[in-house]
């Protein structure tokens, strides 16, 4: 039997959806390496590779082992993935995502009906790191209120897990914070909450409630209507509505925190729907997070106007 | 004396054996089309599990097995490919046909029902909602009409085999006496 107490320290769900000689070489990695690992690839006719740890197993890829993620990441019912399929990927119980890539096929009005001869799955662990958002939370609280915010960077840089920590910080009145705020979680991609039935399989506060699976316009007017929110966090903000969306909640004076992805600022800005956002600048703070060192680390600061502020490490 | 009891302890055995074989060939008949109703039902079922609730086939196939009644056919397939879909990696088009060869025991369909049930197994699972619906839609269709076909198979052949199993018996009965 390979490391028994092993398994403890990686999720189950993941195991479950690897072929058993993938999981069975997984697991035989060192426990630093498997703490390290942040994406296991499977790309066919190639080694499977750990990204963390940058290792590379001695397994190859076949068709087959594709196949059984895919009818296990499915249910081996592909209709009831349709949607998420078209998006190119699938959120697994436990906030997991796994990426697809392989032929793309159109439907008739031009987006993607499904993608088949999938050729490679990227399976990314979604990781709860507690505290990981103490520095963010010191700036969203200056000035003596809760300031709305856009977390941007690369992919992988670690946005979704400092907006997942800061949602409990928020929810449950950790310090900065005084007390705890009714916080709203649109979770569209069931990424933050990584919600299964119903129940937030990470701790997203005491205060928090989860729209799981609500697409981001129609849960912000959900939230508003009903939810009575202080702040709304939500992933993943880019397009044109969305912007309309975000200034319709500074009008209703409720605090929004969300990502985007974006290299720079400047490339955000170039972004039609963030370009919107700046202008009528709802947001305080557009904070920049990078990969390195570790990801989730914050690397620069901007205010509702863009401009760099250069002291927010210290206390102004 | 005990040879005249014998004879008619041995005459009595016959008349019961082959009569018990005709009703034995009429209760398919009857329970055919009883049983393509019931695989209908399920079918439906599933139908709207796919096309309105978007649920996945491990869970669907369990709710649908729990409905029927545990000896039947319907439940043994849907309780069996159920079971081996809860192993990751399983293709519920393979689970699906291997449950229709293991079930087979428990019903009185013919090899045709089944050869059309294994037709549709192909497309259980692989394509989105939309078709899915149509793939059943077509297969609910086809069971439609091989029930009527079963109807009319009972109400020719039902009482023929039960009559015949007793007839025979007596023919045999009376030859040997």
């Amino acid at each position: 039997m390979i490391g028994l107490q092993k398994t403890s320290l990686f999720p189950e769900e993941i195991l479950q959806l690897l072929p058993g000689d993938v999981s069975r070489s997984v697991l035989s990695c060192r426990d630093r390496e498997l703490d390290l690992i942040t994406e296991i690839r499977l790309r066919i006719g190639r080694k499977v590779h750990l990204v963390g740890p940058s290792l590379f197993l001695p397994v190859t890829v076949e068709p087959n082992h594709l196949r059984f993620v895919l009818a296990t990441l499915t249910k081996s019912s592909l209709y009831a993935v349709d949607a998420e399929l078209k998006n190119g990927f699938v959120t697994l119980s436990g906030g997991h995502r796994v990426g697809i890539a392989g032929k793309v096929v159109l439907g008739q009005d031009g987006g993607v009906q499904t993608i088949r001869d999938i050729s490679s799955v990227n399976i990314r662990l979604a990781k709860e790191v507690r505290g990981s958002a103490k520095t963010l939370a010191t700036i969203l609280n200056k000035r003596n209120r809760i300031g709305s915010a856009i977390l941007f960077g690369p992919p992988a840089s670690g946005k979704t897990t400092l907006l997942r920590d800061l949602a409990r910080m928020l929810g449950s009145g950790e310090s900065p914070f005084a007390s705890p705020m009714r916080v709203v979680l649109i979770d569209e991609r069931s990424e933050i909450a990584g919600t299964v039935s119903g129940v937030p399989q990470f701790d997203v506060g005491l205060a928090t409630d989860v729209l799981d699976g609500c697409p981001k316009q129609v849960g912000m007017t959900m939230a508003l209507r009903s939810l009575s929110p202080e702040v709304i966090i939500a992933d993943e903000l880019g397009g044109p509505q969305d912007a309309l969306a975000v200034a319709d909640l500074a009008k209703a004076g409720v605090t929004l925190v969300g990502t985007a992805h974006a290299g720079a600022i400047s490339e955000l800005v170039r972004r039609s729907g963030m370009h919107h956002l700046s202008q009528e600048s709802p947001i305080t703070w557009w904070v920049e997070v990078s990969a390195q060192p570790v990801p989730g680390t914050i690397i620069r600061v901007y205010d509702s106007e863009l401009h760099e502020v250069k002291s927010w490490r210290g206390s102004f | 004396m005990a040879w005249i009891l014998l004879k008619w302890v041995g005459a009595g055995a016959l008349l019961l054996g082959s009569a018990g074989f005709g009703f034995d060939f009429a209760k398919k008949y009857r329970k055919r089309p009883l049983e393509l109703r019931e695989m209908m039902t399920a079918l439906r079922m599933l139908r709207a599990d796919i096309a309105y609730h978007r649920l996945p086939l491990p869970e669907s196939f369990l709710k649908i097995a729990k409905h029927f009644p545990e000896p039947s056919g319907t439940h043994q397939l849907f309780a069996k490919t159920a079971d081996m879909l809860t192993t990751s990696g399983t293709q519920a088009e393979n689970a699906f046909a291997e449950a229709l060869g293991k079930a087979g025991e428990f019903w009185s369909l013919s090899a045709e029902d089944i050869s059309a049930l294994r037709q549709f197994s192909h497309t259980i699972g692989n394509t989105n909602a939309e078709l899915q619906e149509s793939a059943i839609n077509a297969i609910l269709a086809e069971l439609s009409d091989r029930e009527k076909e079963a109807v009319t198979d009972r109400d020719r052949f039902e009482k023929v085999y039960r009559t015949t199993g007793v007839l025979i018996g007596v023919l045999v009965v009376v030859m040997l006496w």
